[in-house]
Parts: structure tokens; C-alpha cells; sequence
């Protein structure tokens, strides 16, 4: 199993013959560095460069509805009341509607005078930085498999994260921190299946931060011991362990699980730190619409911590906010989903662009499938169903075209008719901004070397600055 | 590391069949209309170019006349003069699921015009024989392969240093190590080769008392005396049923969305613990899960062992059901094909598998072993006839006992609820409900009418008890109190068929349609890339062509079963026992030793290589295989080697390794579960009940972390449930015991061959600061208080005793002792009296590296 042989084996041998103190901060950092144990790559190019050195991924659980929010349709909105009979799509039957014309303007905005729905009035100001993919599509309807399938590429579960991906591919720069960080505001169907390392070593997987001082699982003692008290109990974890190290000298994984404590200790003290926001200033907490218990403050703050990891070197942010299924009040819903992170992600893509970061951040915004442009229980409290024929995407950062709109649904905004991207195709360009091939990043299992992209994935290159 | 031997690349030249068109309007057509569009839009995954490239998709050439009229994997793209036969014009109308190009269908007129040029005939001045390459499967280099071959008794090499070897296993490893020119590692001590055997075959530790008992007598016959006794103990299967249920990616929900409970699938955990347990020749272990129901003299136990073949998960809401009862099949003939032959045979479901002589027919003829079963999700009874008359049998004499107690029971309370005084108004229940409940407690249970039975419910409602307690005397309410708890003890063993997920056929519950007659199984098409409607040819029933020609003789069908699985088990089992055998012993030494002979246990084809110690895998299968199958025999060789004894110091550890020639132990870290067990064994709360329902031991709310209904099922079990062993922990697809999760488990999603043991921080943070640990240190300090009392001397000595199986030195004890005396809460107890300091020094002793391995 390559998994299991990286090449960072033999080195870690030599480092450990090579070091006569085992607790070496040389040692701690270079374990660290590599993934806390050996190298976290196997197939991966030697030395991946792509212009995105971080993604931060938006999901949006439940599936926002396109048609509502950056892909105009004004041929439905005519249209509205109407019945349609739409076509079967691949494993999609065809079915009829009453369609349901979006009752929100879609103002051109931005030099590039991309339309972006009022539903987003502080994101439609950031649309020269974005390319929005109008084609967008999925293999299921059904929540599990679909949210799934946008996370690890199979509508089928055990399969590894996007971020597991990243991760694997890239390795981590920073050793106080995990490498693949999850943010959950609302959860996400098929749970943590979505950041699993699935048949990857575990240390692939997402790591779940809370907010607050509960940044990661266990970073506070249960016991409430002091830290004072923790240092003394780990110096004499140390001496204990290098006692028993002499029992087996030549065990990598036992100096690596020795350095695992030091490195814990330093993530108790760092990751609390990278989540604080108390030193960030006023404007910037405006920025991302936190405080004064505005409906934009929970994600806001999933926003600002995301930038907060990405500064300090995390790979992969994976944020989820919930719930866009909008079965019943479409309208109403997308006003209060919109309006908890219309002001957060565009305070996001702002912030790291005054800091220099977008040019090596990838920013994804996505939901499992969009909407129907027909109505459910038509009326005035009408939602919107499943749909993954055709809906939209985006991206930002990370060396994409700013000011884009690629691929376009029908007039009606069922199906994906030109460029069409699938899932497939957007993981196959996240991983390409990363600089890692698609169909070369992969690993073996069960006698096959699996991809996140499976046998499919085009990267698209129309949005791509590089090509 | 991939070896090509299986598959030759053969060039065929596929020579055009049909007249080369002669020059005139139609190629004129074919130039101005047609070829533009290929080049433009079809050649960049469908041209010899493509394939040059890696690109080639479907198989399908059109960057020739050839190519272009024999088509790709779905059939012929262009049947000249039938638009309505030629795939290339539907799929460039998006019509019958098949929509070219991928990026958005190209304007009507285009389609129209590819029409008209079928319709002329196709006329196509491309030449150019197109090179297509296909990959031949060599059937005969596959049946070849060692690993299938009959099994040999290797003779057991010459070595040097004779004297260290107790069993033929020591011989094979020692002559590598000389060959090497390497000496084994001296012998581990007694109390650390205790913890080990301890640890490797129960999954805990020695007690102080187990170390004394050994320490007595430690020469080769003690060791054997302990072997023995942990074989023997019901702890043993609890251990080994985990690697078992890693391997067969057990779980008891669906996962996806919903993850809905398979509901009593624990069963099928208890029962592979009792299998275990009681040493079940490994065989019928395999026919008994692939075939439980269909096997003659079928009962619940082997109903129960079917349940293996409902372990896959299954989205019950999937956009399309058909797809999502193929995945389910198909992950089921991956696990099996995977966890009992080590053969990948999954791959094949798409196209011809890449590194193996496994072709796409191979699969769908395995399929046909799988397709029948029912891909419901619902529990069901299991038992034969004569264990249901048997349960029923007590029945009679139940009912009247119940009748006796239930009747008392009811008897009182309508006398105590006839008393009601409505006057006082404090009575919430009005008369008229009152009048009812007296008539339905004063009719006998059987004659009590439909909406009599509703009124009531099962033993009484929420209202009824209230309206009682508000009447009742002081010694009526003891009285009713006292036949309240005969009545629910009565229930609670009411006779009653045992419920069970097995697994059953019905042919029309699944993927693949009968024809629709009575009886008729389904048929079985090869699917074209695997997708659910693309039907290839029909493929009939057998095994993989590599391993033979299968049985000569059909299933025979049982019941409402096809015995396709029946026939499958008997021939796996038969003729195919070397290979079953081979994979099994490798997992069990793998187990054992941290390492297998073969790299990846779940591997077994021509691309995974041969083992490291090839006569010895030989020889350790063949043993096996004269031993009926047996895994304690086996075991038993295994831990009474002379290499299962050796210290993990060696001279010269540079010259082995990873102790790939097992020159030395390599120390490896506990599963989570043995972490876990281990902590309860030492803080003295592990609770040994066995088997039942899964526990849920506490978790936080934001551990839930999933959407919808997906919440459901994790109920809090008490602290004495909750400290059971890890084996009956609550199996829940999308919510995973957190402290397994961060500890690194077997995702119950896949098979998992071994696991690889994560070393990061936030393993550690779990370790150091999570509330398991510290409850269990505090359950610790405790124990060590009552055991040995309040001198810090004693309490050290006992701790190392208790969590690291050894005696500490005096060094040791002094550091320990100093640590208690200069904490900084030195002299604080918590509210139940319990030293702070002690508290925290367990805590550092639980997450010592000596604790977390197996040294």
C-alpha cells in the first residue's frame, strides 16, 4: 500500500539515528512539517506549485437555489405561473412545473457587470474577482449522496475529502496547526463522511473546529488542569517516554508520538490563537458583519477564522453553513440565508485581498445541487426541490479569472447546456490550482489508484489565469 | 510494483470491413459538413491522438471510417443509411442519457446534418486502419499465479543456531535472518512478553494477579499455561471479532443521508465473537456468512451469519434506486471477493480490471451469485421451524402465568380507579374515561376489544398511573409498585422469535429484473461501463476464470432461494481453499505481528507480489488447512515462537528495518479500542457483560455533527453500560465515537486490511485532555487509594504495576513520588477524597508511549 510507504520512512530512520536527544526542536518541527509523521506525499509531483497555496471551501448544505442568485433567468420570470414540461437529463426523469420566476433583480455589477442577484448586494461588489459557473452539475438529487459527491467525488460513501486530497497532495506548512481545518456552522448531510480520510491514513481527515475557546476537540483539559500544572505532567510524560524509548531505539513512530505531545502542547497554546478575534479590529469585524447580534455574525466568524488559518499556513478550510433546502418560502429563506452570508464571504474575499492573499487563496462557493425553476407547493409560500442538472457555482482567488461567467443552464435554468462543469470538472480545477494533476494525484486501494476525480474531470481552463 | 505480466497489450489493426467510398458529393459532404466537427469537437477523446494522450474515453475512435462504424464500448457510433441505429446522432441530440460533447449539445442544424450524411450511406474517405489497443486477458499466467496454486508442505530449511527455534515458524525466519547475517533479538522479558500476548490475544492487560501467576512459573510450559487460559476466555473473541469486522466493514446503520439503523445487525457481532469463541472451523465460518440462509439445516445463528451480505451501506433515498442497489451489490461482491480470496475483483465492474487477469465478464459472473438478494432494510424473524416451535411451545404456559399476575395487576387498579371521587375536582381524568378504563382492566386481555387494547396500550398509560397515585393508599401504591415490576419482568420474557437481519432472496427486490414468471431469477447483462442501463450480453453464473472452471454441477435451489451462494461458499471452500487459506493466515500473522507476509492483506492477485517469507506463508497455510481451519491452533503456533518472544532491542536494528525478517519485536500502538479497554482495565470500571444491544457511550451534542434525521439512534447509555468493551460500541456509519475517530478506526464505510495508526497532536490532545482519560485516571487514583491506601510510595509501585504490567525501579518510583510531592495541588483532594496529584499522575502514566503499545 503506498499509503503506508511514503518516502519520508527512510528519513525519519536516519533522523532518528541521527539525533541523540529525541525532543529536539529540529526533530519536533520536521516531523511536524512533513504531517506530523512522514511526508504527506506519495503520488503527488515532488513539489507542487500552483498559484493557490490555500482553499477555502463555502458549502452551502441543502443546495441554494441558482436561479434565485447568479444565474438570471428572465424568460422564466415572464414566465411565471406557467406550466412547463421539462425533459429528462441523464438519470433525471422528466417531469412538468408550474415555474416560479425569481422575484429578486439581478443588478450588473462591477466593471465586468457580471449580474448578481440584490440578494447579495456586499458579494455582487466583489464580482470582478469571481468566475461563476452557470453550468454547473451533479449526478444525484438526493441530499447524502449529493453532498457527498461535491466533497469527495463519489455519489457512493467511503471515499476521501477534497481536503484529504489537498492535504495528502500538499503536505502542511504550518506544525501548530492541522492541515485540513472544518468549520461547521450547520451540518452537512452524510455527516462526517464529508472530511473523512475515508481508506487515507487518518491524519488526512478534516480536524472540527468549534468556535471560541473550544477551538478543536479536547484543546482544554477535561480536568481543567492548569497549564503550569500540564507543562510539569509533560515533562514527566517526556522523561518517562525516553526511558522507554531505549527499549526500542530505533522506532520512528515512538519519537514521533513523543514529538505529537510537544506539538499538542504548542496547539493548545496556537489554535485557541488562530480562532481568537478579539484583537481583530472594528472595521474588520464590520467587514464580516460580526456583532451587534446581526444575522451575519455566526458565519461571519466562521469567515474571519477561515482567513485567520489560511494566514497562518492551514491547507484546506472547509466551512459548512446550513440549511438552503428551501422545499417551503424559497423566497423568504434565501432572504435569511442570504442574508446571514452575503456580508461574511464578501467580507472574506475583501480581507484577503488587502492582504495579498486571494492571489494564493481559492475561495469555492457551492452547494450540493441548486434549485428547481418550477414550484413546490405553488402559492405564495412556494419552495423550490432538488436539483442537479444545472445550477451554479463559483470561485475566487487562487489564480481564477476575476469578472467571469462560464457555462449557462437553459432559459428556464434546468439543464446545464453549454460549458458544462461538472462536479468532476471543479475539483479537477481546485487540485489544478494547487498545481496537482488531477489524474496523477492518486492513491492505491483495494488494487485500484483511486482520484478524487475518479475516471472523469476536465480542468477548466477558461477561468484559469495560467490556462 | 506493479507487475505486467497479466496484461499483454495486443495491437490489433481493425481493418474496415466496407468498400473505401469513392470521391464524390457525399465525401464533398463529409469534408465541408462533417469532419470540421469531429476535429473540432470529438477528436480530444476520441482519436488514436487520444488514446496517445491518455484521454481516450468510451473506447470509441471516430478519427477513422473504421473506428467511427465499429464504435466504442456502447456499440457502433454510425450504421450507415440507419440514423436511428447510429449512437453518435443520439448522442448529439442528448437524447437516451447520452449527451456529446460533455461541455453542451451543438445547435440542431449540426445533428441535422450528421443525419443526412448517415442517410447518404456515411460516405468516409478516412482510411487510415485504426490502431486500437486491447487488452488481452492472459487466463493461463493467471491460474499459474502462486497464490492459487494447491497448497505445499515447504520443508523446514536448515540453520545454524538451532537452538533457538521451538517451531518450524522460527526456522523459516531464522534462516532469512542468517542468511542476512543477522541474529535474532534477545528474548523480552516475562512480564513483557505478558502484556503482549495479553494485549494481542484479549485485548487488555494482565491483572498484578495474572503478572504474579506468570512470574511463578515463566519457563515455556507457564507460557503455553497462559496461552491457553487466554484462548479459552470469551475475551479472546471480543478481540478478534474487531480485526473480523474491520475486514468486513461492519456497521449497523445504512449511512448517507438518513442512516437509518440496520436494525439487530449486532447480532451478527455476537455472533462472530461466539464463532471465534468457539474455535469454528474457518471454512464454515465463510459458508456460514456468504450462505447462512441457504445452507441445509439453516438456523437463526446461521440466518444471523448472512447478515454479513446486509452489512454494505445503502442510500435509502438514492436519486435513482436501481444505481444504489448495484452499489450495494457491488460493494458487497467487492468485500467478499476482497475479505475472503484477497482478489480485487471490484475493479472489473466498469471494464476488464488494469493490473489483474480479471476481466469484465468475471465480475457480472460473480454478480450473478449476489444479484438475487433482497436489498431491502428491514429486520425480519430468523429460525428454523423447530426453534420457532420451540419458542412457541412455552407460550401457553406463559400467557397463563401472565394471565395470573397481569389479571392481579389489572384487578387492583380498576377496583382502586372505581373508588374515584369526582367531587373533589381535583381528578384530571373526566368520569367517562374513567368508566372506560375500569371496563377494559375489568375484561379479560383476550377479549378486549380493538379500541379497548388502544386505551390501554401495553401496560397501562402516563394518565391511567397519575389518575392512580392520585387515588391509591399508601399500601396500594406499594402494592402496585411491587406487581408493576412482575408484570414488566414477565414481559420482558415473553416468548417471543428472535428477530434478525439476515439475509433472504426474493429475485425481485434487486437491480437485475426477472423476466417476470414466478420464480424466474433475474438475468444478469454485463453493464457497459458499469452503468446501470447500458445492458451488454447476457452473462451466465461462475467464478473468476483465473481460479478454474468452477463447479460442473448448478445450484441447487432451497426455498425461496436461488442457492447460488450456497454453490458459491461450497466451491470457495473447496476447490478454492488453498487461497482461502493463504489469505487467512496472512491476516492472523498480520495481527499478530503488526506486519503481514503479505504487504496489503487484502491482496492476494498477480500485481500484489509474493510475500516476504513465501515458504512460510506456505507452510503456516498448509498447517492450518491439517488443522481443520482452526484459528487457535493457529495462533497457538504463532505466540509460542521463539520470534514472537524476542525484545524489540536489537544490536543492530539498522540491519532490519521495520523488522521486516523479524530480527527483533517491532513495539506497535493500540487500536482505539484496545486504548479504550484498556483504560477501563486499569481504572477498574471495564465491565465484561457480553453481547446485546450496542452501547453509546456519552458523547457531546456537537459531535452530531450531521444533518437531517441522521441525529437519531445515539441514545446515552449509564456509566456501567457505557463501560463496556469497545467491541459493542454503537456502530453509527455517520457518527463515529469521537475518541475512535481521533485515535484512528476502520472507516465502516470500507474494507479495512490493517490500520494505519495516526500520530498527530490532536491524537495526543485526546489523549492528554480528553474526558475518557481523565475519567478513567480519576477512576484510577481511586483505585489506588482503596487498594493500597494513602502512602505515595505504595501508590506509585501499584500504579506501574496495574497500567504498565512491570515492577518500576527505583528510579522510577522516586521521580513518580517526586512529582506527587512538588505538584502544585499537592495536599488537594477532589469531593470524593481522592488525591488531585494521584489524579494527575495517572493521567501521565495512561498516555505514556508504554501504555499505547505493545512493546
Amino acid at each position: 500500500m503506498n499509503g503506508a510507504n511514503f518516502c519520508g520512512r527512510t528519513r525519519r530512520e536516519f533522523l532518528c539515528q541521527a539525533g541523540n536527544g529525541f525532543f529536539g526542536t529540529a526533530m519536533a518541527y520536521m516531523l511536524a512539517r512533513d504531517g506530523f509523521l512522514g511526508s504527506a506525499r506519495a503520488n503527488a509531483p515532488a513539489a507542487p506549485v500552483g498559484p493557490a497555496k490555500a482553499c477555502i471551501f463555502l458549502f452551502m448544505a441543502g443546495g441554494p437555489s441558482h436561479v434565485d442568485t447568479f444565474d438570471p433567468k428572465p424568460t422564466l420570470t415572464r414566465l411565471d405561473g406557467h406550466n412547463h414540461q421539462f425533459p429528462t437529463i441523464g438519470l433525471t426523469p422528466g417531469k412538468s412545473g408550474i415555474l416560479k420566476g425569481s422575484p429578486f433583480r439581478f443588478p450588473r455589477r462591477g466593471q465586468s457587470g457580471l449580474p448578481i442577484s440584490d440578494l447579495f448586494p456586499e458579494l455582487g461588489s466583489c464580482a470582478d474577482d469571481m468566475a461563476i459557473l452557470r453550468g454547473s452539475y451533479a449526478d444525484s438529487h438526493a441530499h447524502g449522496s449529493a453532498t457527498l459527491q461535491m466533497n469527495t467525488g463519489f455519489i457512493r460513501q467511503g471515499f476521501p475529502s477534497i481536503g484529504s486530497w489537498a492535504y495528502y497532495g500538499l503536505g502542511t506548512v504550518n506544525q501548530n496547526l492541522p492541515g485540513f481545518v472544518v468549520i461547521v456552522n450547520g451540518p452537512p448531510y452524510s455527516g462526517a463522511q464529508n472530511w473523512s480520510s475515508a481508506f487515507m491514513p487518518a491524519r488526512f481527515q478534516g480536524t472540527v473546529f468549534g468556535q471560541g475557546r473550544d477551538t478543536i476537540a479536547n484543546i482544554r483539559s477535561a480536568g481543567n488542569v492548569a497549564a503550569e500544572e500540564q507543562r510539569r505532567q509533560i515533562e514527566l510524560l517526556n522523561s518517562l517516554n525516553e526511558r522507554h524509548l531505549t527499549g526500542a531505539p530505533q522506532s520512528s513512530e515512538l519519537a514521533a508520538r513523543i514529538a505529537s505531545y510537544e506539538l499538542a502542547f504548542n496547539m493548545q497554546a496556537h489554535a485557541p490563537e488562530a480562532t481568537d478575534l478579539s484583537r481583530e479590529s472594528e472595521e474588520t469585524l464590520r467587514l464580516y458583519g460580526i456583532g451587534n447580534g446581526q444575522p451575519s455574525d455566526s458565519f461571519g466568524r466562521s469567515c474571519l477564522t477561515a482567513r485567520r488559518l489560511v494566514e497562518r499556513g492551514v491547507r484546506f478550510v472547509q466551512l459548512f453553513h446550513a440549511n438552503w433546502d428551501t422545499h417551503g418560502e424559497n423566497d423568504a429563506r434565501h432572504r435569511q440565508l442570504c442574508g446571514q452570508t452575503d456580508r461574511p464571504i464578501a467580507g472574506l474575499l475583501k480581507d484577503l485581498k488587502r492582504m495579498g492573499l486571494l492571489e494564493s487563496t481559492i475561495v469555492v462557493w457551492a452547494g450540493e445541487f441548486g434549485r428547481t425553476p418550477f414550484a413546490q407547493r405553488p402559492g405564495p409560500n412556494a419552495g423550490r426541490d432538488h436539483h442537479p442538472t444545472g445550477f451554479t457555482t463559483w470561485l475566487a482567488g487562487g489564480g481564477i479569472k476575476g469578472g467571469i461567467a462560464h457555462g449557462s443552464t437553459d432559459e428556464f435554468g434546468y439543464a446545464a447546456v453549454e460549458n458544462r462543469t461538472h462536479v468532476h470538472d471543479l475539483h479537477a480545477t481546485i487540485l489544478h490550482q494547487f498545481g496537482l494533476d488531477h489524474e496523477r494525484l492518486t492513491y492505491r486501494y483495494n488494487g485500484r489508484d483511486y482520484r478524487l476525480t475518479d475516471v472523469e474531470g476536465n480542468v477548466i481552463r477558461e477561468i484559469a489565469t495560467q490556462g | 510494483m506493479i507487475r505486467s505480466v497479466a496484461l499483454a497489450c495486443v495491437v490489433s489493426s481493425l481493418l474496415c470491413g466496407v468498400p473505401a467510398a469513392r470521391a464524390g458529393a457525399g465525401v464533398e459532404f463529409f469534408e465541408k459538413k462533417i469532419r470540421p466537427v469531429l476535429v473540432d469537437h470529438c477528436y480530444a477523446c476520441h482519436s488514436a491522438e487520444a488514446a496517445r494522450n491518455k484521454k481516450l474515453r468510451g473506447g470509441l475512435y471516430l478519427d477513422s471510417r473504421a473506428g467511427i462504424r465499429d464504435g466504442g464500448d456502447s456499440g457502433p457510433a454510425v450504421v450507415p443509411g440507419k440514423a436511428k441505429d447510429s449512437l453518435i446522432l443520439k448522442a448529439l441530440r442528448g437524447q437516451n442519457d447520452l449527451s456529446m460533447p460533455p461541455k453542451g449539445l451543438l445547435p440542431e442544424n449540426v445533428a441535422a446534418d450528421f443525419q443526412r450524411w448517415i442517410e447518404m450511406g456515411a460516405p468516409d474517405p478516412r482510411d487510415g486502419a485504426t490502431k486500437k489497443s486491447v487488452a488481452k486477458i492472459d487466463v493461463d499466467a493467471g491460474r499459474a499465479h502462486w497464490a492459487f496454486a494447491p497448497l505445499k508442505q515447504p520443508k523446514e530449511p536448515g540453520v545454524k543456531k538451532s537452538s533457538w527455534v521451538r517451531t518450524p515458524i522460527d526456522a523459516f525466519l531464522l534462516a532469512r535472518m542468517e542468511a542476512a547475517g543477522l541474529a535474532p533479538a534477545a528474548e523480552a522479558n516475562p512480564r513483557t512478553l505478558l502484556r503482549r500476548v495479553y494485549l494481542d490475544l484479549i485485548g487488555l492487560p494482565p491483572s498484578p494477579e495474572d503478572q504474579a501467576a506468570f512470574l511463578k512459573d515463566p519457563s515455556q510450559q507457564g507460557f503455553e499455561r497462559v496461552v491457553d487460559d487466554l484462548l479459552s476466555r470469551p475475551q479472546y473473541g471480543e478481540r478478534w471479532a474487531r480485526h473480523w469486522l474491520d475486514v468486513v466493514r461492519y456497521a449497523e446503520t445504512h449511512g448517507y443521508e438518513r442512516d437509518e439503523l440496520k436494525q439487530f445487525a449486532w447480532r451478527y457481532r455476537d455472533y462472530v465473537i461466539k464463532s471465534l469463541n468457539d474455535d469454528m472451523p474457518y471454512d464454515q465460518f465463510v459458508r456460514e456468512q456468504l450462505a447462512g440462509d441457504e445452507l441445509p439445516g439453516a438456523d437463526s445463528r446461521t440466518q444471523i451469519a448472512s447478515t454479513y451480505l446486509r452489512l454494505a451501506p445503502y442510500d435509502s433515498i438514492a436519486a435513482n434506486r436501481q444505481v444504489a442497489q448495484l452499489d450495494f451489490l457491488d460493494d458487497t461482491l467487492g468485500t467478499t471477493s476482497v475479505a475472503f480470496m484477497g482478489l480485487t475483483i471490484q475493479c472489473a465492474r466498469c471494464h476488464d480490471h488494469k493490473f489483474e487477469p480479471i476481466s469484465q465478464e468475471d465480475y457480472y459472473r460473480v454478480m450473478n451469485v449476489f444479484a438475487p438478494l433482497n436489498t431491502n432494510t428491514t429486520a425480519g424473524e430468523v429460525g428454523n421451524d423447530r426453534e420457532k416451535a420451540e419458542i412457541l411451545k412455552g407460550l401457553p404456559v406463559w400467557e397463563a402465568e401472565f394471565a395470573k399476575v397481569g389479571g392481579g395487576f389489572d384487578a387492583l387498579r380498576a377496583d382502586i380507579l372505581a373508588r374515584a371521587d369526582f367531587a373533589s375536582g381535583k381528578l384530571k381524568m373526566p368520569p367517562k374515561e374513567r368508566d372506560d378504563y375500569v371496563a377494559v382492566l375489568r375484561t379479560a386481555p383476550a377479549k378486549r376489544s380493538k379500541k379497548q387494547e388502544e386505551l390501554l396500550g401495553l401496560q397501562g398509560t402516563r394518565r391511567l398511573e397519575e389518575t392512580l397515585k392520585q387515588i391509591a393508599t399508601p399500601d396500594e401504591k406499594k402494592e402496585l409498585a411491587r406487581l408493576e415490576v412482575d408484570v414488566k419482568a414477565l414481559l420482558a420474557r415473553k416468548p417471543q422469535i428472535l428477530q434478525g437481519y439476515a439475509a433472504g432472496e426474493l429475485g425481485s427486490n434487486g437491480p437485475f429484473k426477472s423476466s417476470g414468471k414466478k420464480g424466474e431469477l433475474p438475468m444478469i447483462h454485463l453493464l457497459i461501463r458499469g452503468e446501470y442501463n447500458k445492458n451488454g450480453a447476457p452473462v451466465a453464473l461462475g467464478v473468476p476464470t483465473i481460479l478454474g472452471d468452477g463447479p460442473k454441477s448448478p445450484p441447487s435451489p432451497a426455498g425461496k432461494s436461488s442457492g447460488r451462494r450456497r454453490w458459491f461458499a461450497e466451491w470457495l471452500t473447496r476447490e478454492s481453499r488453498p487461497l482461502l487459506a493463504r489469505v487467512m493466515v496472512n491476516r492472523v500473522w498480520q495481527y499478530h505481528f503488526g506486519r503481514g507476509l503479505m504487504a496489503n492483506a487484502n491482496e492476494f492477485g498477480l500485481s500484489a507480489g509474493s510475500p516476504s517469507h513465501p515458504e512460510l506463508l506456505e507452510w503456516l497455510a498448509h498447517d492450518f488447512e491439517s488443522n481443520g481451519m482452526r484459528l487457535k491452533s493457529l495462533h497457538r503456533r504463532i505466540v509460542l515462537s521463539s520470534a514472537y518472544r524476542l525484545s524489540s532491542r536489537h544490536a543492530n536494528p539498522e540491519a532490519d528495518l521495520g523488522a521486516a525478517l523479524y530480527s527483533r519485536w517491532e513495539p506497535r500502538r493500540l487500536e482505539a479500542e484496545a486504548i479504550r479497554d484498556s483504560l477501563l482495565a486499569v481504572s477498574g470500571r471495564l465491565n465484561l457483560k457480553m453481547g446485546g444491544p450496542s452501547i453509546s457511550p456519552p458523547i457531546d451534542a456537537s459531535d452530531i455533527i450531521v444533518g437531517a434525521s441522521s441525529g437519531l439512534g445515539w441514545q446515552k447509555s449509564d456509566e456501567a453500560q457505557a463501560s463496556r468493551r469497545s467491541v459493542y460500541v454503537f456502530a453509527k456509519r455517520a457518527i463515529p465515537l469521537p475518541e475512535f475517530r481521533l485515535l484512528g478506526m476502520a472507516d465502516p464505510s470500507v474494507s479495512t486490511s490493517r490500520r494505519v495508526v495516526p500520530t498527530t497532536a490532536v491524537q495526543a490532545l485526546v489523549m492528554f485532555n480528553g474526558r475518557l482519560v481523565h475519567e478513567q485516571a480519576g477512576a484510577l487514583a481511586k483505585r489506588l487509594v482503596a487498594e493500597v491506601g494513602d502512602q505515595p510510595e505504595n501508590q506509585v509501585r501499584r500504579l506501574v504495576e496495574l497500567a504498565l504490567c512491570r515492577d518500576a525501579t527505583a528510579e522510577e518510583r522516586q521521580m513518580l513520588a517526586r512529582f506527587l510531592a512538588e505538584h502544585p495541588r499537592a495536599g488537594q483532594r477532589d469531593v470524593g477524597g481522592v488525591p488531585v496529584a494521584l489524579q494527575s499522575l495517572c493521567l501521565v502514566i495512561l498516555n505514556t508511549n508504554e501504555f499505547v503499545y505493545m512493546n
